[in-house]
């Protein structure tokens, strides 16, 4: 107590950087949307807000991508954590086991909510352990970035729909040239070290494939062996850009940018990278080539609110005002994404662009799948599906070999 | 009588007085920095230690306690060696690094040349240690990539054929780490034993040349002897430090490609922020703990001979 | 004194030479990584991922500074990051100074163990250190000002202040002191009077590391704060490594910036660093 009353006594006098509280109900909102190129408008949002509701105020506490996970466990374990919080659907069962999130069914049923629970994109409301998490701020479908002059050089006329096509394609842009490669494998074991989720999910979806059983582990299956199959088999036949085992996720994208490989499989929200970095690329979005199945990888921004928040009430309204019609349009064209709830999507729609007209297709024609949400340990299995995938692409290890290891070490790390 | 018995028994008060505040100068002099450490810190090491005893600290309200079972766990666990092995090829590989390029730069840009440009050769090489680690690491892991300027480079002086995988390359990966860690690590010594350096008296050295010592005599005899007090302390320092270096690591490599540059603090925060096992992370963290001080009081021990 | 020793500054001439040459290549090597991040930050994105890499940016592109420029934010960070730099040096070198004079000049009850606390605490990865010293500083009500990321730093900072200092005045012969010591010195007149000028060039290299330290710190600039008003620049690069995508030009810019001044403040107390001894005079 001593060198609390010291310390304090001390620092309160002599420094002017702290910040006063204000006699408002303060809820803070921990995200790493404002950081994503969209200067001033979350601040804006939250001005629009405080107008509406002058009994709250909101403070927006932003943080890098990379780090917000990290963040929400270890501000919840110090006991100063905020109250609504950004999330990302792979982090659900990481929270569950440490009690960090509300249920939401109560707020969701409420008659005042200014949507349908109806209308919302269902991946992020689907229940685990019979409750309601998160609810969605945004949807990224996956899809495919083209890169039309190298198909055209390669001498093809449309982007490939097909697998077969996709690897015929992909290895013809290949013998191209130096430097040009079909498809790029974002392999690198960096953080977040997600290549496997971002190119090889979406194929497997595309091809009618599953990684979970319910809430657990089945990676060792014949529709995933067909994948990675297929996978390495881009590898052999020269498609794939060397160099998958350093290739971050930042590296792929940008060389496919700068027209250096003819398709990125990612989310659909880089056509606005592609757009702003280079407008002359002869680009196409298109559906990730499919197996059979049209079926396509749903990501997106999550909304929740923490288990230990003292404002759960004033977070709700708040979520609820994000959630509303016209405002989560408006968050879904500075994020170009697609809104959470469905029912701005033709708010959305008006004076949107070739690309996004495609997304929208696809995301009301095809099936949406996510699975990473009730999947155990979500995080530490893309490194071991990384670890195992680089392996096999090196000729070290079968597809069958890696798909049961990656499945023996995802059960080790749960057990 | 009676005063001048008060006269002495004041002054006997006064002796112990003063040989009691003569022997708290030193202590005097720590306190402050005791203070810092001690209430900032004490807690949060006994509490790394604590939770290596439990299961499921932090993420659960009352963990239970297990006693070493964690300990038992880890230390069965191969990855663990293999951490281990990594980590003492990267600290001894880094340090040497730093040692050898910071003291010859350190040297070198000691010489007696005009001040001017010697002040502009000193900031110019102290460079890499002004960038966050994340720059650092997405700087090389462009300068490294198969199609970046260092292969290209390589490349077109014939010294490779192919472009190399400098980061992806299991063989090659720890390589990069090393090259990358020294480049980053070399100015700390440097600008260490600089300093160090200004405290040799020009004599010894005007001594030595008339004794017919050329330049790595007088580097062997004069300079290393001299220097000795700082090189001991700034290379324990570099050791404990690189032996539990983290952000550099993390992100250029993440541990990777498979686990061939995984380390123990990589380790370490795998199990904290990546799998939530903070249990398991403070056991590994206890165990660096362990590894480097039983290395620091061997190596107080030899200092002790010095003196 | 010329025509005698001719040859004499032939030879001085010709090791100018060598030193420079040798110098210059050093530089060329262990500045190239910066060269490329100069060349990144003055390119646009495309043209650093173009083939083959080119060092030199086909057109002057200043995008990536005009964003640093035209964002209050990251002035601010700069602010915080320069003034927590100084903050964390100025009392690191002091408090340091202070512990590295008890070290040297006294043997005391303790003396040892002191030392190997003072180094233990350095042995613990900090990672795991995070959650618990974060508790530390949200107690003593520090959290989200630059008072606890001050403490924080020194924490990391004292032990190689005391290591770094403790070696330094260890060079410094006694007769120093004891000469002042007859002039009538206390021991804190010794130190600030006679070691601390001697001293010098260990006091720079100890304040270039505390400065530094702070300046380059990420993982507890970002847990032991939370507005914006009290971000550093290493939490305001990292935001620039998004989800979906990295601001590469912008990120190089703002590191070529942010670092601008710190290589000006480092040549200009290169001045110091020079043979205190020799001047001061005293036989070794």
């Amino acid at each position: 107590m001593f060198f609390k009353k010291i310390f304090t006594l001390i620092f309160a006098f002599s420094f002017a950087w702290t910040i006063n509280a204000s006699a408002k109900t303060q809820i803070e909102w921990l995200q790493w949307f404002a950081a994503e190129n969209t200067r001033d408008f979350y601040e804006g949002l939250v001005d629009e807000f405080e107008a509406a509701n002058p009994n709250i105020s909101v403070k927006l506490v932003t943080q890098p991508f990379g780090k917000v996970r990290e963040s929400i466990v270890t501000d919840s374990a110090v006991g100063v954590g905020s109250d609504v919080l950004g999330l990302n659907m792979p982090w659900t069962t990481g929270f569950l086991k440490s009690d960090i999130l509300e249920p939401l069914d109560a707020y969701m049923s409420k008659g005042s909510n200014s949507f349908k629970t109806a209308n919302l994109v269902q991946a992020p409301i689907g229940k685990i352990n019979g409750k309601t998490w998160m609810v969605p701020l945004n949807a990224f479908p996956f899809v495919m970035h083209v890169n039309m002059d190298l198909v055209k050089k390669a001498g093809f006329s449309k982007p490939p729909t097909s697998w077969s096509e996709l690897k015929e394609q992909a290895v013809a842009i290949s013998n191209l040239g130096d430097g040009i490669s079909g498809i790029g494998m974002p392999l690198s074991s960096q953080p977040p070290s997600n290549g496997p989720i971002l190119t090889f999910l979406p194929l497997l979806y595309s091809n009618g494939g599953r990684i979970m059983d319910g809430t657990s582990p089945n990676f060792d299956n014949a529709k995933v062996v067909e994948t990675l199959n297929f996978i390495n088999d881009l590898r052999k036949s020269g498609a794939m850009a060397p160099g998958f085992a350093s290739r971050t996720g930042g590296v792929d994208l940008e060389e496919f940018i700068a027209g250096r490989s003819g398709f990125l499989i990612s989310p659909g929200v880089h056509a606005s990278a592609v757009a702003t970095r280079n407008p002359d690329l002869n680009y196409d979005l298109v559906r990730v080539p499919t197996n059979g199945v049209n079926a396509y990888r749903v990501h997106g921004w999550e909304l929740g609110i923490a288990s230990k928040s003292k404002h759960k009430e004033e977070a709700w309204k708040f979520i609820d005002f994000l959630l509303s019609k016209e405002v989560n349009a408006k968050v879904a064209k500075a994020s170009r994404a697609l809104p959470g709830n469905l029912d701005s999507l033709d708010l959305v729609s008006g004076g949107a662009t070739p690309v996004m007209k495609t997304q929208m297709n696809i995301l009301s024609g095809d099936e949406p799948v996510e699975e990473l949400r009730q999947a155990p340990s979500a995080v530490a299995s893309w490194s071991i599906m990384t670890e195992e995938m680089q392996s096999m692409l090196r000729g070290d290890q079968s597809a069958k070999e890696a798909a049961s290891k990656v499945q023996s070490r995802w059960l080790d790390l749960i057990s | 009588m009676r005063s001048a018995l008060i006269a002495d028994l004041n002054k006997d008060m006064q002796k112990i007085l003063n040989n009691i505040s003569n022997e708290s100068i030193p202590y005097l002099f720590l306190l402050p920095c005791l203070l810092i450490l001690g209430s900032l810190l004490s807690v949060p090491l006994y509490k790394v230690v604590e939770y290596s005893l439990y299961d499921n600290v932090i993420v659960q309200k009352n963990p239970s306690f297990v006693g070493l079972e964690n300990y038992k766990e880890i230390l069965g666990d191969i990855a663990f060696w293999k951490a281990t092995l990594n980590t003492i090829i990267f600290t001894v590989g880094s340090v040497i690094g730093h040692l050898i390029i910071g003291t010859s730069l350190a040297l070198l840009v000691n010489t007696d040349i005009n001040p001017k440009a010697r002040t502009l050769f000193r900031s110019l090489l102290i460079l890499p240690w002004i960038f966050t680690a994340v720059v650092v690491a997405v700087n090389w892991q462009l300068l490294l990539n198969p199609f970046g300027i260092i292969n290209y480079g390589l490349d077109k002086l014939g010294i490779i054929n192919e472009p190399l995988d400098w980061l992806g390359d299991p063989s090659l990966a720890m390589w990069s780490l090393l090259l990358i860690s020294t480049w980053r690590g070399y100015p700390f010594i440097m600008v260490s034993f600089l300093s160090g350096l200004q405290s040799i008296p020009k004599e010894l050295y005007e001594a030595a040349e008339i004794d017919g010592a050329g330049f790595f005599g007088k580097f062997w005899h004069v300079t290393i002897p001299q220097l000795k007090p700082v090189i001991y302390g700034v290379a324990l320092l570099d050791l404990i430090w690189t032996f539990q270096l983290f952000p550099l690591v993390w992100l250029t490599t993440g541990g990777g490609p498979g686990r061939s540059t995984e380390v123990l603090s990589t380790m370490t925060f795998r199990y904290a922020f990546v799998n939530f096992e903070f249990s398991q992370a403070s056991t590994v963290a206890v165990s660096i703990l362990i590894i480097s001080a039983a290395f620091t009081i061997f190596y107080l021990r030899n200092e002790k001979s010095r003196i | 004194m010329k025509y005698t020793t001719s040859k004499e500054d032939h030879q001085k001439l010709t090791n100018q030479i060598v030193i420079y040459c040798v110098l210059c290549v050093c530089v060329i090597i262990f500045a190239f990584p910066l060269i490329w991040m100069l060349s990144v930050s003055l390119k646009p994105t495309v043209e650093t991922f173009s083939l083959p890499p080119k060092l030199i940016p086909s057109s002057l592109y200043l995008d990536g500074y005009l964003k640093i420029f035209n964002n209050d934010q990251y002035t601010r960070f700069l602010l915080n990051s320069y003034l927590l730099g100084l903050a964390v040096t100025g009392l690191s070198v002091l408090i340091g100074t202070l512990a590295a004079y008890g070290f040297s000049r006294y043997r005391f009850f303790g003396d040892r163990a002191a030392k190997l606390f003072v180094i233990t605490t350095q042995m613990v990865p900090t990672i795991t250190l995070l959650i618990p010293l974060f508790g530390v500083i949200v107690w003593l009500k520090l959290y989200d000002t630059m008072w606890g990321l001050i403490l924080t730093y020194l924490t990391f900072s004292l032990p190689y202040a005391v290591i770094m200092m403790n070696g330094y005045l260890d060079t410094i012969p006694k007769d120093f002191d004891e000469a002042a010591t007859i002039d009538g010195c206390t021991p804190l007149g010794v130190l600030f009077k006679v070691l601390l000028p001697v001293a010098a060039p260990g006091i720079i290299s100890t304040a270039i590391y505390t400065f530094l330290l702070a300046w380059n710190e990420f993982l507890f600039a970002l847990a032991l704060t939370r507005s914006i008003e009290m971000r550093t620049v290493p939490v305001g690069i990292s935001m620039m490594v998004g989800e979906f995508g990295l601001k590469w030009d912008e990120m190089m810019a703002f590191s070529v910036i942010g670092s601008l001044p710190v290589l000006i403040l480092f040549m200009s107390v290169q001045r110091f660093v020079i043979s205190g001894l020799s001047a001061g005079g005293v036989k070794g």
